[in-house]
């Protein structure tokens, strides 16, 4: 350099070169001192929650290198559990405008490993019955894999709305990571039931409510309904084979109507009429029993629908 | 220079030539980051150690880098420096680097820094430029730790401190009554009350010291 003059082009760029590979290479130590400390303080933040997905898991965060794979925005973080799976931070809209923060993971098979809230202040008994530990929602989460639609819960529709759509967002990213088979849950095309079927008749005056009872045998799900009869309300445990579209059985927990009047359409002979009736098909009301009996038919109809997902 | 002179001279100086209070340089990150002592504190010693190995190193290389590439020299070493500490600081103490944001990233463009490299860094040895940067940073953290004092005080009520590394509450005390802080002071309107008074003061400061050393020549004369 001692040859060069100070003011030359090549003298300059020799000097820039130099002070810029002299900083490279400091910075590429710095780096290699401190990246598995920053990465370890990175996960050490969310490593609580991701143990309650894949517990005793050894964690990686591999945010950057996937995250190009969410296209709607609502996955914040996703975490490799070695040989277990994968785990998805995510955020989501319900009712409170405040948002909520969830986690989720799916192992390698794609099975649902686990669905936790992070934060949540959704209304409480209504949407937070989504995030409830161990509850219902939780519990039927527990039975899906990334093949099967994610169910909204009755009476949560804007909060499970909004976990449906980020627990699609999830699958779509474990799908793009492993190539697995992924399938979304968006609200399935209403097809027009052909009138004087149990899908067309219109059951709004019953109010008919169903919530996910339990899925111990899948594809088999038992929904508890509640509508409006004669007198007061009836309560039943409505079973669909939620393939199929079918209702498996039927059985009414709660009777409000009039004794002796009403009771005819809960009778074991009527109620065994609803086995294998589906939303294309008519069933008959009950004679003399025709406002109880229309509670009952509101309540299979609900719950098909619950299962169709609509 | 005898003890005492050397002294007074160093509080002058701390004050009189302040960045932050005199000079009116690195104002945005401390607007921005002085609502507790944590953060002033650790923002200051980011600034005081890029600032002094920003000096030592620009004043290392002046001599053979011609006029018109000096410019991207400096930034390439004190972005460089700005770049390491942040790792370090995103390694050793995450709670901080998360509290202090991008304005770790930002120290890059402080003026304070490119300043006082252009400034004195450039035309003087490693020594002065060494003790340069670090009674400019030392002012600077002085600044930060006095304005966060008082937004901390009047924001929160409580004046408190934890370790960097750890996170863990060293003292917290309660010197003001639950229900009588003004958060205002956590607040942007505070950080520019804040700062206008303090500005004031040191002025004040400035203009009396002024008024002394004019009325001692008059006498002189």
């Amino acid at each position: 350099m001692k040859n060069l003059n100070k003011d030359s082009a090549v003298y300059k760029m020799l000097l820039l070169g130099i002070v810029c590979g002299v900083c490279g290479l400091l910075l590429s130590g710095a780096n290699s001192l401190t990246a598995p400390l920053i990465e370890q303080n990175k996960l050490a933040t969310i490593k609580e929650k991701l143990e309650l997905i894949f517990p005793g898991g050894d964690f990686s965060d591999v945010t950057d290198q996937y995250i190009a794979l969410d296209e709607t925005g609502l996955v914040d973080g996703i975490y490799e559990a070695k040989d277990k799976g994968y785990i998805f931070t995510l955020h989501g809209t319900g009712y409170n405008s405040d948002g909520f923060t969830f986690i989720t993971g799916f192992d390698n098979d794609g099975k649902i490993a686990g669905f936790k809230a992070i934060e949540q202040k959704e209304t409480d008994g209504i949407g937070s019955r989504c995030f409830t530990d161990g509850g219902e929602y939780e519990q039927l989460m527990l039975t899906l894999t990334t093949a099967d639609p994610i169910p909204l819960l009755s009476g949560a529709t804007l909060t499970s709305t909004a976990i449906q759509k980020g627990m699609d967002a999830a699958k779509t990213v474990f799908g793009g990571i492993t190539g697995g088979a992924v399938v979304p849950s968006g609200p399935k095309e209403n097809t027009a039931a052909a009138e004087g079927t149990l899908g067309a008749e219109d059951f709004s005056a019953n109010e008919p409510y169903c919530t996910v009872w339990t899925n111990t045998d899948k594809p088999e799900y038992v929904y508890k309904c509640t509508a409006k009869g004669f007198e007061g309300t009836n309560q039943a445990l409505v079973t669909v084979n939620k393939d199929e579209g079918k209702i498996v059985a039927i059985e009414v927990t709660e009777f409000n109507d009039t004794e002796g009047v009403g009771d005819a359409a809960v009778a074991e002979a009527e109620l065994a009429r609803y086995a294998g009736l589906t939303l294309d098909q008519t069933i008959d009301a009950t004679s003399g029993a025709s406002l109880t009996s229309a509670s009952l038919r509101a309540m299979a109809a609900a719950a098909l629908e619950a299962a169709a997902g609509n | 220079m005898s003890e005492t002179t050397r002294k007074e001279n160093f509080f002058t100086r701390l004050l009189t030539d302040n960045p932050v209070f005199g000079l009116y340089l690195g104002i945005c990150s401390t607007l921005a980051i002085t609502t507790n002592i944590n953060n002033a504190i650790g923002m200051g010693v980011a600034v005081t150690v890029v600032l002094t190995l920003s000096n030592i190193l620009v004043s290392a290389v002046r001599d053979i880098t011609p006029d018109d590439i000096h410019i991207p020299v400096y930034i390439v070493i004190i972005a460089t420096l700005v770049t390491i500490v942040g790792m370090l600081m995103q390694a050793y103490t995450p709670s901080l680097y998360s509290a202090l944001g991008a304005f770790i990233d930002l120290i890059v463009v402080n003026c304070i820094i490119l300043g006082r490299a252009e400034a004195f860094a450039s035309m003087n040895p490693i020594g002065p430029s060494a003790k340069d940067g670090l009674l400019m940073g030392i002012s600077y953290t002085v600044s930060l730790i006095a304005m966060s004092l008082v937004r901390q005080i009047l924001g929160t009520g409580i004046l408190s401190f934890s370790n960097p590394f750890t996170n863990q509450e060293i003292f917290a005390l309660r010197l003001i009554p639950k229900g009588f802080e003004i958060p205002m002071f956590s607040s942007q309107v505070g950080a520019f009350l804040t700062f206008a008074c303090l500005a004031a003061a040191i002025a004040a400061y400035k203009n009396s010291l002024a008024a002394k050393e004019k009325a001692k020549t008059k006498g002189a004369k």
